[in-house]
């Protein structure tokens, strides 16, 4: 495709903002949210060829995104302080959410497993269509509706639970 | 969120939390919805939940990017890192210093060299090659590394046997360095290895070793310096070591001395 290599970098830069915002849902620590879309970019410049400009830039990225972090989770996942609760990057407290809610949430999102904390964050944060997330995943379309249902299910077990006085919802 | 007297699919009140319908579809959903208050608070709490992960993390967007990132897809626009700093004539000149080190010192050794100055000849090109490499890599932006700290203890198991010697990649975080990874070189046509680090500003430090030659005496710190590059290295009892970075003499010299606690405890 004759996209030359200046538009593609600008595209790419284009995308930066929301790769990362997508890594730091994922992993809880910047440093490390950032390493991974520092990846995801050096990957997205070496595999240039492979993209079809005829298709959204978006999609791609993300895939490559998924990919990185599949392969790196357990890396991630060793790192204690995921689940910790520092205070959070500057959130608005609004009518549905207070700030104790938000925390909440952040917790309980990252008591997920890595693929209901993917699949939720694509769907719920990215707004990405079923169809790219089906692709971002590289899963069935069937497979990512019933597990975007478990991933609801399971999240807001861990929202209601009462036995887990600091996850209870504030409202 | 299934029941037996569900009209709609799962699919389809999914597609609702999310905004994936069009309005049509939608209204007769949310009216059916009125007659299924158990189901409704928990579709409702599902686009809570979109919308709590969205507060959560958008204010991600507002950041400024950081510029290690810009750097990847915009090398030429970066700080002084990533810039080409290093000219052609910069290489030339710590190139002619290394052959007039190796010149002067064949000269004035000549063929009887004593011992000390071939384990001295064979230091200053241990840092001369520590240098050359730093001054050689650390401006890369894609391959900086042959195997990257993910895969750390691959890294240090594959150049420990090539150096024939137990090397290691220690731990700098608390100066704030992360590890990259490292590569095999070659110094006095020894293997070599270079381990990449990296601080919260970009700036880079590599510690680049070998094993020790039969000559080479165990050494105190020493600084070495070429323009605004720093370096310092020792002679241990197994390795040859040399830091090598940009950053300011003090810091340099800090981070030698961590390195050197944590390859002798």
């Amino acid at each position: 495709m004759s996209l030359s290599a200046g538009n593609f970098n600008r595209l790419l830069t284009e995308q930066i903002p929301s790769l990362r915002r997508y890594a730091r849902g994922l992993i809880h620590h910047p440093e490390k949210a950032d390493d991974l879309v520092q990846d995801c970019l050096e990957r997205a410049l070496s595999r240039r060829q492979l993209w079809d400009s005829n298709r959204p830039l978006r999609p791609w990225l993300f895939t490559i995104l998924h990919n990185l972090y599949a392969n790196a989770a357990r890396h991630f996942h060793n790192t204690p302080e995921i689940v910790s609760i520092d205070p959070l990057h500057e959130t608005a407290a609004t009518d549905s959410f207070s700030e104790v809610a938000l925390q909440e949430l952040n917790t309980a999102l990252h008591r997920l497993s890595e693929q209901h904390r993917e699949i939720l964050l694509l769907v719920g944060l990215e707004q990405m269509s079923y169809q790219e997330t089906a692709e971002i995943l590289n899963l069935p379309p069937g497979t990512v509706m019933s597990r975007l249902a478990r991933a609801r299910k399971h999240l807001r077990e861990l929202m209601q639970d009462p036995t887990l006085p600091n996850l209870r919802r504030v409202k | 969120m299934t029941s037996e007297h569900q009209v709609f699919s799962e699919a389809q009140l999914h597609a609702w939390i999310d905004d994936q319908l069009d309005p049509k579809q939608a209204n007769e959903i949310e009216e059916w919805l009125q007659q299924q208050p158990e189901l409704v608070q928990e579709l409702r709490d599902y686009r809570e939940y979109n919308e709590g992960l969205r507060m959560l993390c958008n204010p991600v967007l507002q950041e400024p990017v950081p510029e290690r990132l810009k750097a990847v897809v915009e090398p030429a626009q970066t700080g002084p890192r990533r810039k080409s700093w290093f000219s052609f004539s910069q290489a030339a000149s710590l190139f002619l210093a290394i052959a007039i080190g190796l010149i002067a010192g064949w000269i004035s050794h000549g063929q009887y060299a004593s011992s000390q100055s071939i384990a001295q000849a064979s230091t200053t090109r241990l840092v001369q090659d520590a240098f050359a490499y730093h001054v050689v890599y650390t401006p890369e932006v894609l391959h900086p590394v042959e195997v990257t700290a993910s895969e750390q203890q691959h890294l240090t198991q594959w150049l420990s046997k090539r150096l024939k010697t137990r090397v290691i990649a220690p731990p700098l975080q608390q100066q704030g360095f992360k590890l990259l990874g490292g590569r095999l070189l070659e110094s006095g046509n020894q293997p070599a290895a270079q381990f990449m680090y990296e601080n919260e500003q970009g700036q880079r430090l590599t510690l680049f070793t070998r094993h020790r030659f039969d000559a080479e005496q165990e050494t105190a710190f020493h600084y070495a310096s070429d323009g605004n590059i720093n370096g310092f290295y020792w002679v241990d009892d197994q390795l040859s070591f040399v830091i090598v970075s940009e950053i300011p003499r003090a810091e340099i010299s800090k981070v030698s001395h961590a390195v050197y606690q944590a390859l002798n405890n």
